[in-house]
């Protein structure tokens, strides 16, 4: 087998991880591991919803040195747990949340450590765990447009691969005492690769909180004492400019999940100081390229990633994308390493983050009892948003039915966030000959119906 | 907190952990014991109605302003806020009244509330 390093950390006292303004060392989270690892359940599939990163990243490694899968939905809905409960019967849940309420088996992180966490006890000899590139190390799953959330398999060794790459793009290594603090969560892939494996691979360190309210930001970077990276989205960026938050120096900004505009990013820039690097990735390929949107339009791919186009759909392949794998994106390759993003395709939408296609959103308003008909649709009106996020409309054809009760069974099956403002109940939706709803007709039904019943559009 | 808003771009879970139930099952801090017996109760609902006008104006919210029960729940069911929301409310009342919300906060449960809390918070810290 060829193995690869959980940690790049060498020495004992090195710094994994920053928690509460304490730092943790290699050794104490190596110990952390290991005794995790000894009281996990017999399952072999582990959903990790710890929210404190560090707990989380104790969760993972005990994962890999025993050999079990991580299971990373893209949402904990009721009706996914179920589906992933189908995926992989043996499936349970470390968390750090006593009142989780996921209905899974559950093993709550504070339990399973209680006797532990103690420095002094760190007997053991100092050795790094290698776990073997050919391991499933985790799921990690996108929506599916046929209403089952999509596995994708990902390998220890393509994922180590993956952040190597970031690791050489990005000034991360070359910074002294570095500590990456995220606003997005553990779970989510980017989030996954850079503020938990990209710290573990570069030698820097991770920190346990996800601060969210730009005055929660401007705390958590303060308590860090070497160089700081924060690895943020458009919302968080803006909502920092919004607010007007002084940051203490930063010597790296990264930004992915949706594309930063460039007067934004210059703005991030000139404002902290700090060279701001946008990602680009998708759950399916793991992150494949970066640029600084600042100074440069184009992004460049990681090593070995090529991309393919024909009829006009873009796909991946090479360097640690491991199979050819369509994008949900409209790319323009320039030359081998360089592209343009020109947005993603029609039926794509992406909220803070959150991917999912007109088609199954669609899906799962239909499946609701009483729904005779129904579309999603973009708006295009709301501009107001501070943090610059745009929301989802739907029209609703259920004569039996009130937009409450359907927003009520919708909350059951989609992410909050794809909740339709408004959902506006008609008569009939405006198909064509063919069936086919063209957004610009749903846009002018809605702004039909916002006439008849004013108070809906404020 | 709804379980599925633990994942991405949701407030720390002890900060909005909505009440999962009507409120008289809570042993909540009870509102005689806020501090601001002094602030009259007239501007008070002024200030209410202001705050309603600017989250439904600045969240696109399908309602009026004073369609909000001032005594449901922001965050979660109820008025059915979700975590972005929060950050667009956090934006609002930074602008406006020049209040930095934190996570951190031992009285986020509090403030979240309702509207009618969110609104004596604002006038209890707003520095503008």
């Amino acid at each position: 087998m060829s193995g690869l390093p959980l940690i790049a950390h060498q020495r004992p006292e090195a710094i994994v991880a920053w928690r509460h303004g304490q730092p943790i060392s290699a050794a104490r989270f190596l110990d952390d591991v290991a005794t995790l690892a000894a009281r996990l359940p017999a399952g072999r599939h582990v959903l990790n919803f710890c929210a404190d990163r560090y707990r989380f990243a104790v969760g993972l490694g005990a994962s890999l040195v025993s050999a079990r899968c991580s299971i990373l939905p893209s949402t904990h809905t009721p009706q996914v747990i179920r589906q992933l409960r189908a995926f992989a019967p043996d499936v349970f849940c470390l968390t750090d949340d006593a009142q989780c309420a996921l209905e899974l088996p559950q093993l709550l992180y504070e339990d399973a450590l209680a006797a532990s966490g103690c420095d002094a006890q760190a007997t053991r000899r100092f050795a790094v765990p290698q776990i073997d590139a050919a391991q499933l190390a985790a799921y990690v799953f996108t929506s599916g447009s046929s209403g089952a959330p999509l596995p994708h398999a990902k390998t220890w060794g393509r994922l180590v691969q993956c952040v190597r790459a970031e690791t050489a793009r990005l000034p991360v290594s070359d910074l002294p005492g570095a500590a990456i603090l995220g606003t997005v969560p553990a779970q989510h892939m980017y989030g996954f690769e850079s503020t938990v494996l990209l710290p573990w691979q570069s030698g820097a360190a991770l920190c346990a909180e996800r601060p969210f309210f730009p005055a929660d930001i401007a705390a958590a970077l303060e308590a860090l004492p070497g160089a700081r990276v924060l690895v943020s989205t458009p919302v968080h960026l803006r909502a920092l400019l919004a607010a007007d938050t002084a940051l203490p120096a930063l010597s790296l900004i990264m930004s992915a999940t949706a594309m930063l505009p460039a007067n934004l990013a210059r703005e991030v820039e000139s404002r902290y100081r700090a060279p701001l690097f946008e990602i680009y990735g998708s759950t399916e390929t793991g992150q494949m390229a970066s640029r600084r949107p600042a100074l440069e339009v184009q992004w460049q791919l990681w090593p070995g990633v090529r991309l393919t186009v024909s009829d006009g759909h873009c796909s991946a392949h090479g360097g640690h994308v491991a199979r050819p794998t369509a994008l949900a994106d409209v790319l323009e390759p320039l030359d081998d390493t360089h592209f343009l993003l020109h947005g993603r395709t029609a039926d794509l939408v992406n909220i803070a983050g959150k991917r999912s296609s007109l088609a199954y959103l669609n899906h799962q308003l239909h499946a609701i009892p009483g729904v005779v008909d129904a579309a999603f649709f973009v708006r295009d009106d709301t501009e107001t948003s501070l943090a610059g996020v745009t929301r989802l409309a739907a029209l609703v054809v259920a004569p039996r039915l009130d937009a409450a009760s359907i927003l009520t069974a919708l909350r059951q099956r989609i992410d909050p966030v794809f909740l339709p403002r408004p959902l506006l109940l008609v008569e009939q939706l405006p198909r064509n000959a063919t069936g086919k709803l063209p957004q610009h007709a749903l846009r002018a039904l809605t702004a039909q119906a916002a006439l008849q019943l004013p108070h809906l559009f404020a | 907190m709804p379980a599925d808003l633990a994942n991405i771009y949701s407030a720390p879970s002890l900060a909005y952990r909505a009440p999962a139930g009507p409120e008289r099952h809570y042993p909540i801090m009870s509102e005689q014991a806020l501090p601001i017996p002094t602030t009259p109760q007239i501007d008070l609902l002024a200030l209410e109605r202001e705050i309603a006008q600017l989250i439904v104006n600045g969240l696109n919210l399908p309602m009026q302003a004073d369609e909000i029960d001032p005594d449901a729940p922001l965050y979660g069911e109820g008025l059915g806020l979700d975590s972005i929301d929060i950050l667009e409310i956090a934006l609002i009342v930074s602008k406006q009244y020049g209040i930095q919300l934190r996570a951190d906060n031992q009285e986020n449960a509090r403030i979240f509330r309702s509207l009618r809390h969110f609104a004596r918070y604002v006038a209890e810290q707003r520095v503008k």
